[in-house]
């Protein structure tokens, strides 16, 4: 029986159809699918060509090489200068090439100060580590009697060197943990620990270091813990590392004569006047006395501790004296 | 018909891009392919060292011109009170970092920050269900969009169990974490590991017994999102808390 001729029509029409996928498939598919997958391999090479726009801090190192070394020294050293300032994609690129394609107010650092900025890293949080250095911006403005909130973080803490130190914070002495009360406990606890039952056993400054922490409460500022200025910074649960801070401008965070402080809290100077009318007592030039790291110390030591008994610890240990 | 235009597209492209592996061989990025079968990034987030600051969240925005409201990567807070209620917060991806949460009544006990990000599956769900081969696993182990060939269906993003996905608009194709591919193959670390100034992101190669992830795997004990869903995730979570997800 012959076949209805709508019936060949329907079949002439599929296998056109079929024909016409196949060449027009092979046609529009992309050479490179399938070369290595069910995907286009060129797509490999597409992704790979994006220009990077972080450089990293050694693209920094370049030029700002005063500031990179103060910023490798000190406890930022792991903040990445694009994380303050920006990306630093344009900026690199205006200052590596003679061609100048951009003005220079447009190949700045994008980003400026802003407090938020030092809040970021830096609010005191409940779910931020304890041993992460944090704030209450309040209660900060509080301390010293700060009377605009719009004060600068910058004012007091440089942010290349928050923490002034006079050695390479990754050659900081390793030093078993210490544990504060606040690290547990979210305000000092009045009792001692020996008088409650069953405390666990923690290692506090006075435990190795007994007659120079008996000495140091009978001092001008025994309401300071140890690592106020003894700067500790944990790194596991078992050991940390201690940095030596006795340079001039720590004590000048707090002794410092600003517009901002209070000057009923604490002793205040200023800096400059103080050196120049204090440099003839102790027979040195000005400029040679605020060069000198340890300028404060030299005369107000007996503040912090009995320079005898330091002495005698440091002959102990066989320490060489601010190194 | 948008799909034949793409592809007519994509053999534009293909061959413009062999003048492209011409200056890829500048930062090593293999000639042969197959190549890349000797790297399987992975990814190590430190939950214990995370300060929810947000610096990833910004860095990766900055590096790969994600569009506002979408985020490739970003950190969730969690927080739990005495009667063990969790609270979970990521206000605008942490981008801004976070403020003190002040609308639980109870006080809270015990808190933590999680970065997430594309976990870069082995068994992706998100491969799986592309229609059109967009997405797929590159060699090396790094779970990437063909951006000219996608054709914006969205299957992938409800597919991805993770929420690492999003349709941006413009230009309408989906888009996730590349791993920054582009910085990877460069010898660069990846935008947020790089911005991470508490170190609690770590990106390296899991085939070399001598990298740094390898040397923390050894040693840390880790966990993965949703190991019940058998996707085999290659980010790794360092001190994960049964409640995060």
């Amino acid at each position: 029986m012959q076949s209805p001729a709508y019936v060949w029509r329907v079949f002439t029409v599929l296998i056109v159809v079929v024909v016409l996928g196949f060449f027009g498939q092979r046609l529009m598919r992309p050479a490179s699918f399938g070369q290595i997958g069910h995907y286009r391999a060129d797509s490999l090479a597409e992704i790979v060509s994006q220009e990077p726009v972080h450089q990293g801090k050694e693209v920094c190192r370049e030029c700002h090489k005063k500031i990179w070394a103060t910023h490798e020294k000190d406890i930022h050293f792991s903040v990445e200068c694009e994380d303050c300032h920006g990306t630093a994609d344009v900026h690199a690129k205006y200052h590596r090439s003679e061609v100048k394609l951009v003005s220079k107010e447009a190949a700045q650092m994008p980003k400026k100060y802003t407090l938020e900025g030092c809040l970021f890293c830096h609010r005191k949080l409940y779910s931020r580590p304890r041993t992460f250095a944090q704030i209450d911006p309040v209660e900060h403005y509080k301390f010293l009697g700060v009377s605009s909130t719009e004060t600068r973080c910058t004012e007091c803490h440089s942010p290349h060197e928050p923490l002034f130190l006079q050695n390479d914070v990754k050659k900081a002495r390793i030093h078993p943990v210490i544990y504060e009360c606040e690290d547990c406990h979210d305000s000092r606890p009045e009792k001692e620990i020996k008088d409650v039952a069953n405390h666990p056993t923690v290692f506090v400054c006075r435990d190795c270091h007994q007659p120079v922490v008996d000495d140091f409460k009978k001092h001008e500022h025994s309401f300071l813990r140890c690592t106020t200025c003894h700067l500790y910074y944990r790194e596991s649960e078992t050991s940390g590392r201690i940095f030596k801070n006795s340079n001039q401008k720590f004590c000048l965070l707090c002794h410092e004569r600003k517009s901002f402080k209070d000057p009923n809290q604490v002793p205040q100077i200023d800096f400059e006047k103080h050196i120049q009318a204090m440099a003839p007592i102790v027979h040195v030039r000005p400029d040679e006395l605020k060069d000198t790291s340890m300028v404060c110390l030299k005369c107000h030591f007996d503040f912090v501790h009995d320079n005898r008994l330091i002495k005698k610890i440091q002959g102990f240990w066989n320490y060489e004296d601010g190194k | 018909m948008r799909l034949a235009l793409y592809n007519a597209a994509g053999i534009c492209v293909g061959s413009m891009t062999l003048s492209a592996f011409g200056k890829l061989t500048e930062f090593d990025f293999p000639k042969d392919l197959k190549d890349l079968g000797k790297f399987d990034w992975g990814f190590v987030v430190d939950t214990t060292r995370c300060i929810g600051c947000g610096s990833c969240v910004r860095a990766c925005k900055a590096e790969n011109k994600v569009p506002d409201g979408y985020f490739r990567t970003w950190v969730e807070r969690y927080e739990f009170d005495a009667d063990e209620a969790v609270l979970v917060d990521s206000p605008k991806g942490a981008i801004e970092s976070f403020k003190e949460n002040h609308t639980k009544d109870k006080p809270i006990v015990k808190g933590f920050f999680v970065p997430k990000l594309c976990n870069h599956c082995r068994n992706s769900a998100c491969t799986q269900v592309c229609p059109v081969g967009a997405t797929f696993e590159s060699p090396d182990g790094v779970v990437l969009i063909d951006k000219t060939y996608c054709i914006g269906c969205g299957y992938c993003v409800q597919a991805c169990p993770y929420g690492c996905r999003y349709l941006a608009h413009p230009p309408g194709t989906a888009d996730k974490c590349t791993l920054c591919y582009h910085r990877i193959h460069r010898g660069l670390p990846t935008a947020c590991v790089g911005a991470c100034p508490r170190q609690a992101r770590i990106c390296g190669n899991l085939k070399d017994p001598k990298s740094e992830i390898r040397r923390i795997m050894n040693e840390r004990r880790y966990h993965v999102l949703k190991p019940d869903l058998g996707t085999n995730p290659k980010c790794f979570y360092i001190g994960l808390d049964q409640e995060v997800k």
